[in-house]
């Protein structure tokens, strides 16, 4: 299997499935059954990755270079690293829960799943390209079907919310295109590759600027505060898979691409901004976590419990250690993870209840004990409560945090004490209590269903258990970075 | 060593019950889960007692494996079994047996008694996690799974109204301590580089890390442990969580769960030592507790309040033991308590199930129907009130002769304090409960004696809350202080003894006083300001906290939610209207000026069109004969 | 007299001329079908002519023919498949009454 271009199936394989589903897929059985299909050679191709993924070797593998457009220097160039490889298994578990639960999508599932195998394409290609270029061009890929999804397939407030997240998207890539032919002409090599640029030390001036155009235009994906609010509505509009996604894994692009084309790039632009990064993540902690205290809708707590938690990859983002980053790029993936388990369930209990109001739904420990437990173990890693992936990547950004900025590990602590207490709140609130009217006719869901919910809890508490792989993946990923931050 | 080596087992055993229990659901027959249940904490039991038996012989365990490549070291989790763990697993495992055979008369009919099982297995299985750690990381792992089965067993009833808000309120105020053990951990990883008890001891012993550091890691351990043994000011869970059944709070929230943080206090112990001043802090928490959680007992009218608050007293009792120094006081203290407290808890449940009431007042007289419930609880209670020779009387001398020694006269002052408070409320509640005639209220004359499921646990806890103390007594030559470590006994001070004593013999003659003999009145003591004041009102600390935190956090994240639909978004939809006016004047523009000379451009066009359309007739011949009258046309042209 | 280049030439010219006045003048649609296959069959024979004439070596004009025909099969298939479903639909086959493409 070692000739084979695992890269190229796992980022094309989505829009191979999609134009089939195009050409072939009528009615309600085939298309989901070719996403399936085609979220199983997905993940397989991840795992396949990180098992093979030489640690010992580190640095860039798998690599895979064709000319594109020679003429401007730009290749279809793709490669995986420690930060890339956690990533791909992020995605591909997500992608393969999210087409399950979209399993009984009614309403047009033939282009649903065409959306949002192109989705995938686009996610999985930013992971895997190492041409600034084709990282644009995947990463504006996975914005467009968004758009649709959210508008045709969404809920409260759909058309607003998708327009919101467009705009947001769009004007922080405006930012980055700016950037990147800025860094292009700067570089003057006459390529895209991302190695050579990382290669190339840029003038300090040059690097607090760009840095900061980076981190706007990434920022808004983040989502860096005061960029963040098309992020909740959005996870709120959207249906339950692309919440997943969306919340899971779109989230960690900005994040990702701010490594790859900031931090990596910039080591100085890092140390002249990490103050305001901090204090921005510091903010994000305390109040996503505040705004998710007094939300009425359920999806509305955990879309603000993103907000919250990506504080916590900022701010190791900014810490410029290697406690943070590596803290950093473990909550990317655990994060992703129990938000999808969030969203999973909540999807779930909307489609049976038709509510999504926490004052309206009580009782469900009564009438479905699995999605219960399933729950419970979702907010425990939410909380980072230890035995999960959250408490792992909590400790990690702490121990950063602490060696660099006691103050703000104090003030982000606030942050975990509201947490543990929205959290807690809301599942005293649905779990416990009588079941109401709306839950009444809830039942466990079959095994078809039951599926993703249970690869992701499984996912938490064995990341959370054995850490030792994850974070030696990462460990290596982060370390080239960490040299150039030393020596810039 | 080779026995030792299996320890690992003890906490594996409980969880695969609980494991079984949850993957079963309501397929098991009741029976069978509280067979299992038991019989895991049988052999746990016996697997403790080995425990015990090798460690007194020396041998000690100490392995780890590697859990993760942490930094630049491997880390690893282990297991450590020493005195200390030893005297913990069985007072665990002990408690956690009995509770369990009596939950099977106490939890009879109740329909989700599988749940029950598992929820109090899993409790066991963290429990035992958390003593048999080696290292502070994986106790913190087990600590919060504990805090998880705590929560779940609080809510348990979540039918009722106030196990809900109970369960959350528990789990709240303790993570917010067990934050303060998050911080600690994260500190100490940046200082030390690693977790484990040995290590973290010897860098302390060398001196290779800053005080300040060690006295902060310290404190904050300690607010992990104020959470979880409610010390005040987060005491205020653990009344609220008697929500939950009985035998659940008798286990968790009265000798186990609750005493984990004297526990990590004890482990932690060479890091106060360290920094001796830390300790002054532990004792003055301590002592506060003490003396405030044996007043509020006093006015409570809920058998299972008027135990809670005791429980937190004496577990303030056990931080000022810490706080003068002798841990091996205080686990000799919590061991002792651990037994007749779970006794007590047992019994009112016994109470609370064979007359079917909570409050005192409706109680009475139930010394004739329930006499095996009667005689045990009053060994409790004389245990707790510290007569001698009972368990208690020993413990809490050792604490009194250890307060003594430090010279902390303050701590030895309130401690007495304490005493005559301890030896009042609970004759208060024994008289009221089973020596006064029924009042009119009362529901005696219905009250029937438990099963004896219920009262063989009991009577085997009586027991040993009449004998345990002994082997810390100066008669047994403090064979417990020695088994711990601590070769120089303190001078016992016969004085002080007969002070403790008289103080509680007069603390429980006021009560007989007061409600048997009616010398004092009961009612104009409880009309005092003091009793309707400050005490019934718990010093309004549930208030403060109503009106000082959560509602300016509720109001704060309300705030937040506010300003961010209305002015975040609200500078976004600015933007966006801008925008739209900007565009708007462009239109305007557009229509005017390019858009009309657009459109008279495109007007001639459309006439021309207009007359042009005509030969557009629509026929086909008619184009081809156009075609050929071209093609005809151009040869004539060009095909000169 | 032996035939020559041109007298092929010519008969083509004819068979064009009568092929064009049938498609102008027929009011069948049928008729007008079959016109256009005449003025295509001119067109072969020209092609077949210069091929057999000027490079009969190569045979370029004799494999255009051939693909000339397949072309006119599938033309006139087409055809016959629109004349049809007009006739079915709009009940005409008088082309001169077609005129929905007026502009």
């Amino acid at each position: 299997m070692n000739g084979l271009p695992v890269l190229s199936i796992i980022a094309l394989a989505p829009t191979a499935a999609a134009l089939l589903i195009l050409l072939i897929g009528r009615g309600k059985q085939l298309p989901r059954a070719i996403a399936l299909v085609a979220g199983t050679i997905c993940l397989a191709c991840a795992i396949w990755v990180w098992f093979n993924y030489d640690r010992t070797a580190a640095g860039m593998q798998f690599v895979q270079t064709i000319p594109w457009i020679p003429s401007l220097g730009i290749a279809y160039k793709v490669g995986v690293d420690g930060i890339s490889v956690p990533m791909l298994m992020l995605m591909g578990i997500v992608m393969f829960t999210g087409v399950l639960v979209s399993w009984d999508v009614e309403d047009r599932p033939r282009e649903f799943f065409v959306l949002l195998l192109l989705l995938v394409t686009g996610v999985f290609g930013v992971f895997v390209a190492q041409d600034a270029f084709l990282l644009f061009f995947f990463y504006e890929m996975a914005v467009l079907p968004m758009f649709l999804l959210i508008a045709i397939w969404g809920s409260t407030r759909k058309d607003y919310s998708a327009m919101k997240l467009t705009l947001f998207l769009f004007a922080g890539s405006a930012a980055l295109i700016v950037a990147m032919i800025l860094i292009y002409w700067q570089v003057g090599a006459h390529t895209f590759d991302m190695q050579v640029w990382a290669a190339h030390t840029f003038p300090a001036t040059f690097q607090r600027w760009v840095f900061l155009l980076s981190l706007v235009g990434f920022g808004a994906l983040i989502p860096l505060w005061p960029l963040h609010t098309w992020s909740p509505d959005g996870h709120v509009a959207a249906p339950t898979a692309v919440s997943m996604m969306h919340a899971g894994v779109l989230l960690k692009l900005g994040a990702y691409g701010l490594i790859r084309l900031g931090i990596t790039l910039f080591p100085q632009g890092l140390h002249d901004w990490a103050l305001l990064m901090a204090i921005i993540g510091a903010i994000n902690v305390v109040y996503g976590a505040l705004c998710a205290m007094s939300q009425t809708d359920l999806k509305y707590v955990i879309g603000y419990s993103s907000v919250s938690h990506m504080g916590y990859v900022i701010l190791g983002l900014s810490m410029a250690n290697r406690f943070g980053l590596e803290g950093a790029v473990f909550q990317m993936f655990a994060h992703g993870i129990m938000t999808a388990l969030f969203f999973a369930l909540i999807g779930y209990v909307y489609e049976k209840s038709h509510t999504r109001q926490i004052a309206e739904i009580s009782g469900l420990m009564l009438r479905t004990p699995v999605v219960a437990a399933t729950f419970v173990i979702a907010a425990a890693a939410s909380m980072g409560l230890p035995s999960t992936s959250g408490f792992v990547a909590e400790l990690l950004v702490y121990v950063g945090l602490i060696g660099k900025s006691p103050l703000l590990a104090a003030v982000a602590f606030v942050g975990v004490v509201v947490t543990a207490a929205y959290l807690i709140r809301t599942l005293t609130k649905i779990l416990l209590g009588k079941p109401s009217e709306a839950v009444e006719p809830l039942v466990d869901p079959r095994p078809i269903r039951m599926l993703p919910m249970g690869i992701l809890a499984f996912t938490i508490m064995g990341v959370g258990l054995f850490p030792g792989p994850m974070y030696e993946t990462i460990r290596i990923g982060v370390m080239p970075i960490l040299q150039k931050l030393a020596g810039g | 060593m080779s026995l030792l080596s299996y320890a690992w087992l003890l906490p594996v055993i409980p969880l695969v019950v609980f494991a079984i229990v949850l993957a079963t659901g309501r397929k098991l027959p009741e029976k069978v889960v509280y067979s299992l249940g038991i019989g895991a904490m049988a052999v746990v039991f016996a697997g403790s007692l080995v425990a015990l038996w090798q460690t007194s012989h020396g041998l000690e365990l100490n392995t780890s494996f590697k859990w993760l490549s942490f930094g630049a070291n491997t880390f690893n989790f282990g297991m450590l079994v020493d005195p200390l763990t030893a005297t913990m697993l069985i007072v665990v495992s002990f408690v956690s047996l009995l509770v369990q055979l009596y939950s099977i008369g106490y939890m009879h009919g109740d329909e989700r008694i599988r749940w029950f099982y598992g929820a109090i297995n899993l409790f066991s299985a963290a429990m035992l996690g958390v003593v048999l750690a080696n290292n502070w990381l994986l106790m913190y792992m087990c600590w919060e799974v504990m805090g998880l089965a705590s929560y779940l067993l609080i809510g348990f009833w979540y039918q009722n109204a106030d196990a809900p808000p109970a369960a959350m309120k528990a789990f709240l105020v303790t993570r917010f301590g067990d934050v303060g053990f998050g911080l600690a951990l994260a500190l100490m990883y940046f200082n030390f580089h690693t977790f484990n008890f040995t290590s973290v001891f010897l860098m302390t012993e060398m001196g290779a890390v800053n005080p300040t550091v060690i006295a902060a890691i310290a404190l904050l351990f300690f607010a992990g442990a104020m959470g979880k043994s409610a010390q005040f000011p987060l005491h205020v869970w653990l009344p609220d969580a008697m929500a939950g059944p009985t035998p659940g709070s008798a286990l968790i929230h009265a000798a186990t769960m609750v005493a984990a943080g004297v526990y990590l206090v004890a482990r932690s112990f060479p890091l106060y030592e360290a920094v001796p001043w830390t300790l002054l802090v532990v004792g003055t928490i301590g002592t506060i507790t003490a003396v405030m959680g044996a007043l509020i007992a006093l006015a409570q009218h809920d058998i299972k309040k008027v135990l809670a608050y005791s429980t937190i007293s004496q577990l303030g009792y056990m931080f000022l033991a810490l706080g003068t120094g002798s841990w091996v006081a205080a686990i000799f203290h919590l061991m002792t308590h651990a037994f007749f407290k779970a006794l007590l808890f047992m019994a009112a449940g016994s109470v609370i199930h064979g007359s079917g009431t909570q409050d005192l007042h409706e109680m009475g007289g139930l010394a004739k129907k329930m006499p095996w419930t009667t005689a045990t609880w009053v060994l409790g209670a004389l245990s707790l009130a510290g007569i001698p020779p009972l368990a208690g009387f020993w413990s809490k001398d050792e604490i009194l002769l250890s307060a003594l020694h430090s010279g902390n006269y303050w701590f030895l002052g309130f401690g007495l304090f304490t005493a005559l408070l301890t030896a009042f409320y609970m004759g208060r509640a024994t008289f009221l409960a089973f020596f006064v005639k029924p009042g009119p209220d009362s529901k005696a004359s219905h009250a029937h004696e438990s099963p004896w499921v219920m009262t063989a646990p009991l009577a085997t806890l009586a027991v040993l809350a009449v004998t345990a103390g002994l082997i810390g007594s100066p008669l047994a030559g403090y064979a417990f202080g020695n088994f711990m470590g601590e070769h120089e006994a303190a001078e016992p001070s016969y004085l002080l003894m007969a002070i403790a004593i008289g103080v509680a013999v007069a603390g429980i003659s006021l009560a007989w006083g007061s409600y048997i003999k009616r010398f004092f009145e009961p009612d104009g003591y409880f009309k005092s300001w003091f009793v309707t004041g400050p005490l019934s009102h718990k010093f309004w600390i549930d208030e403060v906290y109503h009106h000082g935190v959560v509602r300016p956090v509720n109001a704060i994240a309300e705030g937040a939610r506010t300003a961010d639909s209305a002015v975040i978004d609200a500078i976004v939809r600015a933007f966006g209207w801008v925008g739209l006016k900007i565009s708007a004047l462009l239109a305007v523009f557009d229509r005017k000026g390019v858009d009309g000379a657009f459109d008279a451009f495109g007007d001639g066009v459309s006439e021309t069109g207009n007359t042009v359309r005509k030969i557009q007739n629509g026929n086909v011949q008619t184009y081809l004969l156009f075609m050929v009258a071209a093609i005809v046309v151009l040869v004539a042209v060009f095909a000169r | 007299m032996t035939l020559g280049l041109n007298h092929f030439l010519i008969l083509a010219a004819a068979l064009f001329c009568i092929g064009i006045f049938g498609v102008l003048t027929s009011k069948s649609a049928l008729r007008v079908v079959i016109c256009v296959e005449l003025i295509l069959n001119a067109v072969n024979l020209n092609l077949a002519a210069f091929s057999a004439y000027v490079a009969p070596k190569e045979a370029v004009g004799a494999s255009f023919v051939i693909f000339l025909m397949v072309v006119a099969a599938a033309e006139v298939g087409l055809a016959l498949a629109l004349i049809i479903t007009l006739n079915r639909t709009s009940d005409i086959s008088a082309i001169d009454s077609m005129s929905r493409m007026k502009g």
